[in-house]
């Protein structure tokens, strides 16, 4: 078991990052707190973890996929879109939160474009992660970490700029 | 990691790599060398730029918080089907900024058991006795948790400062200057069970004792209902509390065998801390029992062990209770439970504090103390 004092320190260094990772994965805060929430008391049952940070984002990612199967969460979370999104169609916020809002719709529709594995180590990668983490994170080689990620980077930026152009387009 | 031979031009992933510092030093360089002489590389290398950056900007959107919504009557509320933090917009990060519910219990504790050899111990059990002549300080030992690791000798052979008026600001104010500020959040649906979760019991049962006596047994009391006693603003001056907004969080709190008290209007988030004072007022040994949660605005559960004393902490910040168990290492100790509150949302009202007396009885498996989040509707 890693000692209270060891575990302290890794939710210290790691909680906040881990849970800004786990919220742009899920877009859902609350799922992200409970998803990291778990991962450290995983840790807290480990006897040694030898390369924390890959450890612990390799942990939580597998936490998402099982929670995406269940899926729960992300239903009620959609549904709640869908309400939001009926009364966005009635009154409409001022421009500067709407812009925000669009941006972020959109960026969560791009990174949701994504393959799973390009979208982990992009998102890996933002929170620091390096190259070696990311790979034993992934399971990839290490020189899959660099066309993994340019393909990532890539793909998000022309889903986001597609995207950008159809909401354009679309009548006011 | 670099793969490209010579008079061959480098893939998308090895310059991504080369701008991410991927690259040791002799890759770099043969990189930069490679980039200065071919201008086809060079383009790349802007656009590969370009992606990062942008890549970074699109990630960095999925931060925004969502603008609020107006919305029009009869529109379904959030919290028809989300969580009253979302409701609510009360993020950890805003949370954390409003004042806390301190609720400190300076445990100080002693053995009982036979071999008393101490006259000023006797006389302070005694005491105790008196105040708690419960059946459960009288169970035969033999129904204790065989489990339970034995005693080891602890230091409290001071003065039991249980009978000293000066220790309840002793305490408190020990525990708000020498405990961390340490915020923990419980918050959300109302329907997840007071025991702690299979993983932290087993944790706990690995420890040596055992989980199963700990969350039936039940049998640890608290004794005196709760009584205000005396403004504690001086004590709890460390916690934010003056700098609350107004309303806030509805818990009650419960303890195995005890009766629960509500906490309405509690600003968030709450805080815990159990603590034992080491001794009597002014000892500055160390805590016997501390809970060390971070001071982040989220906390999971830690604790330390000392002779033989086992705490054990579970806390879930998006879940509904947070709940601290805490199961004697000694056969029996007697204490002081201290509770206290900040203002709420009035900095010019005053904390207050409010006492119990408790017995715990490792037998017994412990006190679990949990604070469940519960609707505010009167």
């Amino acid at each position: 078991m890693v000692a209270p004092d060891r575990l302290e320190l890794l939710f210290k260094t790691y909680h906040d990052p881990l849970v800004r990772f786990l919220t742009r994965q899920t877009g859902d805060r609350d799922a992200a707190e409970e998803i990291a929430q778990e991962t450290f008391i995983r840790a807290l049952n480990q006897d040694e973890i030898a390369s924390e940070r890959s450890w612990i984002f390799a942990v939580a990612m597998n936490l998402v996929r099982d929670e995406a199967r269940k899926d729960m969460r992300r239903r009620r979370r959609l549904e709640l879109m869908h309400e939001e999104a009926k009364s966005e169609a009635i009154v409409l916020p001022g421009p500067t939160s709407m812009e925000r809002h669009d941006d972020q719709a959109l960026a969560r529709r791009a990174i949701e474009m994504l393959a799973e594995r390009d979208r982990d180590a992009l998102l890996m990668r933002e929170e620091g992660l390096s190259y070696p983490e990311i790979a034993s994170a992934l399971e990839l080689s290490l020189h899959s970490v660099g066309t993994t990620l340019s393909r990532a980077r890539r793909r998000l930026m022309e889903a986001y700029e597609r995207l950008q152009a159809e909401g354009s387009k679309a009548p006011a | 990691m670099v793969d490209w031979a010579d008079g061959e031009h480098p893939d998308e992933g090895t310059i991504h790599a080369w701008l991410d510092g991927a690259l040791d030093a002799d890759e770099s360089a043969k990189m930069e060398t490679h980039v200065d002489s071919c201008a086809s590389c060079a383009s790349r290398v802007a656009e590969a730029r370009g992606l990062i950056a942008g890549a970074s900007r699109v990630v960095h959107h999925l931060d925004d918080a969502p603008a609020p919504l107006l919305r029009p009557a009869g529109t379904p509320t959030v919290s028809a089907t989300g969580s009253a933090w979302r409701m609510l917009r009360v993020t950890p990060a805003r949370a954390s900024i409003a004042a806390v519910l301190l609720v400190a219990l300076g445990i100080t504790f002693t053995y009982e058991k036979s071999g008393v050899d101490s006259s000023r111990e006797m006389s302070a059990l005694k005491h105790v006795e008196t105040v708690v002549p419960t059946a459960a300080t009288s169970a035969p030992m033999d129904e204790r948790t065989s489990s339970v690791p034995a005693a080891a000798p602890m230091a409290p052979r001071q003065p039991l400062p249980m009978q000293d008026s000066v220790l309840r600001s002793a305490v408190a104010r020990r525990i708000a200057s020498e405990q961390p500020q340490r915020v923990v959040e419980a918050a959300a649906d109302a329907a997840v069970p007071v025991a702690p979760p299979p993983s932290v019991l087993g944790a706990s049962a690995r420890a040596g004792v055992s989980a199963g006596s700990r969350v039936t047994a039940g049998r640890a009391e608290l004794q005196v209902g709760e009584m205000t006693r005396k403004t504690m603003a001086d004590n709890v001056s460390a916690a934010p509390a003056s700098s609350a907004p107004a309303g806030g969080g509805c818990f009650r709190l419960e303890s195995k065998g005890g009766a629960p008290s509500e906490w309405r209007g509690v600003p968030l988030p709450m805080e815990i801390v159990l603590s034992s004072a080491g001794g009597a007022p002014g000892d500055r040994g160390e805590p016997r029992f501390a809970i060390r949660t971070p001071r982040e605005e989220r906390a999971i559960g830690a604790w330390t062990r000392s002779a033989g004393d086992t705490l054990s902490l579970t806390m879930f910040g998006a879940s509904a209770t947070t709940s601290a168990l805490l199961v004697p290492g000694g056969e029996t100790r007697e204490g002081l439970a201290y509770v206290i509150t900040p203002p709420r949302g009035d900095a010019a009202a005053p904390a207050a504090s409010s006492e119990r007396r408790m017995t715990l009885r490792k037998d017994a498996g412990g006190l679990q103390i949990v604070a469940r989040r519960i609707a505010c509707a009167k």
